[in-house]
């Protein structure tokens, strides 16, 4: 609704041009295959502005990829059963969460790769991987299969505290949905990096939900707002207004008479998407403005896609396009707005379990990346690459306050037009990590232990 | 000093004396007939050489000796008809001295008159009678030497100074006349040189404008006659230098900007005075200069010619004439400033000497390079007709006239902008007209397709590449010319419109031209521009380095694209994926250690080229891997190919995955596989389900499937490889059979549990390690959970892959082609061992596999041998490898396997009755194995089987009696099976034995 119409359009445009087209080409076929897990794949994701991809098994192995060269940087043990999810917090702090019962941030920078062992999972030897530093251990439940949420926290920071939290270059606090430690139909939410527990939202008394299989959090100011997917093949959202304040239900509805297998925010923030075990995909409303005039929440849209058990739903940053992963081992992608079919990618010859989509950077933000990676490449000390690099992703998430930065980005951007111009070689190498990064990729994981890789839309 | 010159003149008049008085004698005795031609020829050569003397002393020589000592040769000239031509010329030698050292320039008109005349006389006859009496050949010569001395000595005096009397011109006319004869048909090169000397001597000696005027238009189209090709003889180089010499004087005396300008400036200002004349002046020149054009345009043809100093001439002629007659002959500038260019890109030794000129003349006048331009123009233009023509000197020649212009015009600075568009266009046409006319020659098709592997070995370590076009011999030398021209072309500014507009097209044009686009932009590419100006650096420019940098990417992306497409549609158009090999060659030099990443696509192209059947595109591809491996930073091209095993596994895995059958996709997976060992099968799983699937929808054709397996033998080999030590290694312990010859009485403490537990063959192995028989490993008692479960987490990947391949290979096993059967077992029976080191997983897959093969062996009755053979052979490995696990399954099969036996049995013994012929039955079978056929190679086989079921697998006692009676008669001949019988039974065996002995005795 905040978007142009005309942005849609355009998208519309875009797509039925390549139905048309799909008619008389061959099949898609994967840009290329990561391979090197011996294991399922569980979960996959997109970090440090797409030049690396996280990807873990159902061993507990994560593998960071270096996306312009497809190799891997960093591979590790994490967990000693599978990982459910992953995330990223700030630029180098990697959240894994595994069917240990452990919730885990790691730090895991550009300048910690260098430390860290290659050696891909199918040829390691157990136990023998170096673990990236440990900053954060919470121990969750991890009965349900479902995979953590997170969000920055919205609370106003104590001025002092940010101070020191800034001189340690730590990201901002955020917030972590799981399901409840006993009461797996309820989901408690910490926060971190205190590790303590911030909120907690009970199981729903009148109806049998079972449990919590899929969540969402999202939070603003002292507002949290978390959508939930459950076993019964509910949905429901739940708001708190104020930290003191009880969760409140907005929504609920049941559109899916299987469990629950994922939930996705839409880029927009505006609704969100489940999937589940049987056929459907299912739209709602994730009401987060204080709208008057949707008093009357109901499930926006619900497709019945003859494809039963599609899981790992990924929206891409630009609200276009979503794909989920088939237990019949397709990718599918659907249209973000008509939540059509677009594209079925087949290469898999077992069934997924998740995708990924690459972030669409804005062109400015590109442009900005790519001299402050001239920087970050060019400096010998890859130190200064991290900070540059932080700061620009600071800058493109747009929360901390530009005004401070200048003075301190004035420098280093001077510094970058003059290096970047004598070293011809450092163009290259920042023309592909810049290529790789642009690229539309759309990762999908699955049973076989492998990942493949698709540059389309 | 008069008193030393007096003395000079004294002795010399001394000295002239007896000869002067002794010659006029001999004169008049001869007029009066009373001396012989002779005397007189002697008194001259007195006088000659008296006269050489003299003149050899300074000044001893003056006018007025000269007039004594010309006294008695004047006799002689007074009667030239009469006498002997040997004594005219004698006098006229004497005479040339004394012109020029006697007279020089005091010579008096009048004499000077006279002697004109005379000597024009005796050169070419007189000027009224047409030709009395041919002229001695060494007579004209030697009166036009004269002639030459004469305008030289005298400079003006001859005819006077400044205008020459109305009257007098025939004189002169005559005289040029005959010099010009003298020059168009004089019989020696001698004459000619002489006349043209003369003539030449004569324009500089004349000062009368109006008089050489006169004689301009003759001397003109004289010499053009001779300096004209045309003519069917080829005068000589010397002559036509010359000529060109008296051509140029001429010109540039008569109708140099000087005096043409004199009337310019008259009709400009003094017009009135002296209006009519000028007008006559200006009138004439311009009519002049139209013939003199028309004159030039048949001489400059000259510019090719052979001799450097016939081309100098010219040359001297062009800049003569550019520098002194540029308004006066304005039309024939742009004609002379081409000759130039010709002529600077012809003549390799003088060429410096020559450019310089060049360079003097452009820089002095601006007006000329609009004339360069336009040649230039014409000559880009004319290029692709000369390419398409099959003179290879023409091209070589205008290759090199377009390379000198541009070096010419390099030089100073010139905007080339209007050149733009038209040199992109035709340089395409010009190179694809060259490929059209080289591509004759077929592409080289090698023989026999070397393997890939074998080619990596084999490293030439080439680092350049061969031309993929032009291959003729006279094509290439067009080819350097292109090239040098190119390279000029790099340095210009317009290099860089031109680069553009070239690889622009690169992606629309097609065919030949869509070829010489991409060897265009290759070429222009070739270097980094070496300079690029510190002024780039420092301004908001694009630096050059960029600009480059993105049109080499763009021609490496295009490549890369070409690459991309199968070999297999492609074939015809290798010319053009040579040439992207190169680029991508280049692209790697320019990137060097940061092309590492590109491998991901660049790499595989490459080595799928190595694998084509032409020659030439596999040198090719040789030759870029080996640039890559080079500039990025990789010991050999192995290495390379080892470190970038992944981005080759995608690769090939997209391919295959895609049905793409061409043959070089199963080959580079092979070479990868030998390269890498083992290590690479753990990444090959889904490629090996991409093989089967493509097997299953292609079993037809042979050549494929036999390609594909061939990547499964070496997976199954290189795993084999690895796996060695484990399956040495591994012990004898699950093979309990060991024991079933314990009929063996010594062992009486363990007799009994042995016989229960051999009796049940499924049972574990006893600890009857003691057993004489185990074998070399009988100390394994802790050895098998050890070999079992350790073994089973790191190999588990590798081991999968080996199941999976079995597994699926069982499926086509049932497949009609022979071939393809054959291929499974074989490869099945390579297989086996290495599984049979995992326990848990071999033996269920044992099972599975057991019938499966079993039915092969049973049905190929009725087939062929050879699949018996290789039926036999696996079943004889599953044995060997599942050891006494197999005990129920040979049970159950037993009868079939008796029935097989004599079945082949039979089949063998019929055939070699048919071998044999005349011999014995049986001792045909003992003949040497060359020489035996399928069938008894497929019967030894079975026989095989039947020997590791009893030595591996273990056989009931009534098995045993089949043993013997299907083996028993081959114990004598034969050691082994006699050994494995014995340990069966000894007793039976001896029994067999005993009965043979005696049915023989």
């Amino acid at each position: 609704m905040f978007e142009k119409p005309c942005l849609y359009s355009v998208s519309e445009n875009n797509i039925l041009h390549c139905q048309m087209s799909s008619g008389c080409l061959p099949p898609a076929q994967p840009a290329f295959i990561l391979r090197g897990h011996s294991a399922q794949i569980h979960a996959l994701h997109f970090t440090k502005n797409n030049a690396r991809l996280l990807t873990a098994d159902a061993d507990g192995w994560i593998v960071s990829w270096n996306l312009a060269y497809k190799r891997p940087v960093a591979v590790w043990k994490a967990h000693t059963n599978a990982v459910l999810g992953l995330g990223s917090w700030g630029t180098d702090r990697i959240i894994t969460h595994g069917r240990d019962d452990r919730l885990l941030v790691w730090k895991l920078g550009i300048e910690d790769e260098a430390t860290l062992d290659k050696m891909l999972p199918v040829d390691a030897v157990e136990g023998s991987s170096k673990l990236p530093w440990l900053l954060h251990l919470l121990t969750v439940n991890t009965l349900n299969f479902c995979p953590f949420a997170m969000c920055h926290d919205g609370m106003p920071q104590v001025i002092t505290t940010q101070k020191v939290l800034k001189h340690n270059d730590a990201p901002e606090p955020i917030l972590v949905a799981v399901p409840n430690t006993v009461d797996s139909g309820g989901i408690d939410i910490y926060q971190l990096p205190a590790q303590a527990r911030a909120a907690n939202i009970g199981a729903e008394r009148d109806i049998t939900t079972g449990m919590v299989m899929a969540l969402s959090i999202l939070a603003h100011t002292t507002r949290i707002q978390v959508a939930a997917g459950y076993e019964s093949g509910h949905t429901m959202v739940f708001v708190q207004n104020d930290p003191a304040a009880a969760f409140q239900k907005l929504y609920s509805a049941r559109p899916h008479t299987e469990p629950v297998l994922s939930l996705t925010l839409s880029a927009s923030k505006e609704t969100y998407l489940t999937t589940s075990a049987d056929a459907n995909i299912a739209k709602h409303p994730f009401p987060f403005a204080n709208s008057i005039w949707n008093t009357e929440l109901k499930t926006i849209k619900v497709i019945p896609t003859k494809h039963s058990g599609q899981q790992g739903l990924s929206y891409r940053s630009d609200g276009k396009v979503f794909a989920t992963a088939g237990w019949d081992s397709h990718v599918r992608v659907y249209s973000g707005k008509t939540m059509k079919e677009l594209a079925v990618l087949k290469w898999h010859k077992e069934g997924a379990y998740a995708t990924a989509f690459a972030a669409i950077m804005p062109a400015t933000a590109s442009n900005l990346h790519s001299l402050v990676d001239q920087a970050s490449t060019s400096a010998s000390a890859s130190a200064s690459a991290s900070t540059s690099q932080s700061e620009a992703q600071s800058e493109q998430s747009a929360t901390t306050t530009l005004d401070q930065i200048p003075e301190e980005n004035d420098g280093v951007l001077t510094e970058t037009k003059i290096e970047g111009h004598s070293s011809a070689v450092s163009t290259v190498q920042q023309r592909r990590d810049e290529k790789a990064r642009s690229t539309h990729w759309l990762a999908a994981g699955a049973k076989d232990g492998k990942v493949s890789l698709w540059d389309i839309y | 000093m008069i008193q030393g010159m007096d003395e000079a003149r004294l002795k010399a008049f001394r000295a002239l004396k007896p000869p002067c008085v002794e010659l006029s004698q001999v004169a008049l005795r001869y007029k009066g007939k009373k001396a012989a031609g002779k005397d007189l020829v002697n008194s001259l050569e007195a006088l000659l050489g008296t006269l050489g003397k003299v003149s050899k002393q300074s000044n001893a020589l003056d006018p007025r000796l000269a007039q004594y000592a010309f006294f008695p040769l004047s006799h002689i000239f007074r009667d030239t008809k009469d006498l002997p031509v040997r004594a005219v010329e004698l006098a006229l030698e004497c005479l040339e001295i004394l012109i020029a050292h006697g007279w020089r320039t005091e010579i008096s008109p009048e004499l000077g008159k006279q002697l004109l005349m005379l000597l024009s006389f005796l050169a070419g006859g007189s000027a009224t009678d047409v030709k009395v009496n041919s002229v001695n050949e060494e007579l004209s010569s030697a009166a036009l030497n004269c002639l030459a001395a004469l305008f030289q000595t005298s400079r003006n005096s001859v005819l006077g100074d400044g205008t020459i009397e109305p009257q007098d011109l025939p004189i002169l006319g005559h005289a040029v006349t005959v010099m010009l004869d003298g020059v168009t048909d004089g019989p020696s090169v001698k004459v000619r040189l002489a006349a043209l000397t003369a003539l030449d001597n004569m324009i500089n000696a004349t000062t009368c404008d109006e008089a050489l005027k006169n004689v301009f238009p003759g001397i003109v189209s004289s010499l053009t006659k001779v300096l004209s090709p045309k003519s069917g003889i080829k005068p000589s180089y010397k002559v036509l230098a010359a000529s060109l010499v008296t051509l140029t004087t001429i010109i540039c005396r008569v109708i140099s900007d000087d005096i043409t300008d004199v009337s310019g400036k008259g009709q400009a200002g003094t017009v009135v005075v002296i209006e009519g004349k000028e007008d006559g002046n200006s009138s004439w020149a311009t009519a002049t200069a139209g013939q003199v054009n028309m004159a030039l345009a048949n001489i400059l043809p000259l510019r090719y010619h052979d001799r450097s100093e016939v081309r100098t001439a010219l040359f001297e002629l062009c800049t003569s004439v550019i520098q002194q007659c540029q308004r006066s002959l304005s039309q024939s500038l742009s004609m002379l400033t081409d000759t130039l260019i010709v002529l600077c890109s012809q003549s390799s030794e003088t060429e410096a000497a020559n450019m310089f000129t060049v360079d003097g003349l452009l820089a002095a006048n601006a007006g000329l390079h609009e004339n360069v331009k336009s040649s230039l123009h014409d000559w880009i233009v004319a290029l692709p007709r000369v390419m398409q023509s099959n003179d290879d000197t023409r091209k070589k020649k205008i290759i090199e006239q377009i390379l000198t212009s541009f070096r010419v015009l390099k030089k100073h600075a010139i905007r080339l902008d209007m050149l733009d568009g038209s040199v992109a266009s035709n340089l395409r046409a010009s190179v694809s007209a060259a490929i059209q006319a080289s591509s004759t020659a077929r592409r080289p098709v090698s023989e026999s397709s070397i393997e890939v592997t074998q080619l990596l070995e084999s490293t030439s370590r080439s680092l350049t590449f061969n031309t993929a076009l032009f291959n003729g011999s006279g094509s290439r030398t067009t080819m350097t010319g292109l090239r040098n021209l190119l390279t000029q072309l790099k340095a210009l500014p317009i290099s860089r419109s031109l680069q553009q507009g070239i690889i622009n097209t690169l992606r629309t044009s097609s065919g030949e031209e869509q070829l010489a686009n991409l060897w265009l932009a290759l070429q222009l590419l070739n270097d980094a521009p070496s300079d690029t100006s510190i002024v780039d650096q420092y301004l908001n420019f694009p630096p050059a380095n960029d600009i480059h940098r993105q049109m080499l990417d763009e021609v490496y992306s295009f490549s890369l694209d070409i690459l991309a497409q199968s070999t297999f549609i492609d074939t015809d158009r290798w010319q053009l994926q040579a040439l992207a090999l190169e680029s991508v060659a280049l692209q790697a030099r320019s990137q060097r250690y940061d092309f590492r990443p590109e491998l991901v696509d660049a790499l595989y192209p490459i080595l799928e080229r190595l694998g084509s059947d032409n020659a030439a595109l596999q040198q090719q591809a040789m030759t870029c891997l080996n640039i890559v491996s080079n500039a990025c930073d990789y010991p050999d091209s192995a290495a390379l190919i080892i470190e970038n095993a992944d981005y080759l596994v995608n690769a090939v895995a997209l391919k295959l995955n895609t049905f793409d059958i061409s043959p070089q996709a199963p080959q580079v997976l092979v070479m990868m596989i030998r390269l890498c060992g083992s290590a690479l099968i753990p990444y090959l799983d889904d490629l090996v389900e991409s093989v089967f699937s493509i097997m299953a929808c292609y079993n037809g054709y042979p050549k494929l499937v036999e390609s594909l397996f061939s990547v499964l033998d070496a997976i199954i080999e290189e795993a084999a490889k690895s796996f060695t030590p484990a399956i040495e290694g591994k012990s004898e312990d699950n093979r309990p059979q060991v024991y079933r010859p314990i009929s063996i009485e010594e062992l009486a403490s363990i007799h009994h549990i042995n016989l229960e537990q051999t009796s049940r063959p499924l049972s574990p192995p006893p600890l009857q390690l003691s057993e004489p028989a185990t074998g070399p490993n009988g100390k394994e008692s802790t050895s098998p959970p050890r070999t079992s479960s350790p073994q089973l987490a790191p190999l588990s990947k590798v081991d999968a892959l080996i199941i999976s391949i079995t597994s699926l290979t069982t499926s086509h096993l049932t497949a009609p082609s022979t071939t393809l059967r054959l291929r499974i077992l074989r490869l099945l029976a390579s297989a086996l061992p290495i599984l049979a080191s995992n326990n848990d997983k071999f033996l269920p897959i044992a099972a599975t596999l057991w019938p499966v093969i079993a039915v092969r062996l049973y049905d190929s009755r009725s087939n062929d041998p050879s699949t018996t053979l290789a039926a036999a052979n696996a079943l004889s490995t599953l044995c060997k490898s599942a050891g006494d696990f197999l005990a129920s399954r040979v049970e159950d099969d037993w009868d079939q396997l008796c029935k097989l036996y004599r079945q082949v049995e039979k089949e063998m013994k019929e055939e070699a009755r048919v071998q044999g012929k005349g011999k014995g039955k049986d001792k045909g079978l003992a003949k040497a194995g060359t020489e035996r056929g399928m069938r008894w190679k497929a019967w030894n086989a079975v026989v095989g089987l039947l020997l590791v079921i009893v030595g591996d697998v273990g056989v009931t006692s009534e098995m045993e009696d089949g043993i013997f009676t299907m083996l028993g008669w081959l114990g004598p001949e034969h050691e082994d099976i006699r050994d494995v019988l014995e340990m069966l039974n000894a007793d039976s065996l001896w029994l067999v034995e005993q009965r043979a002995r005696e049915k023989r005795d």
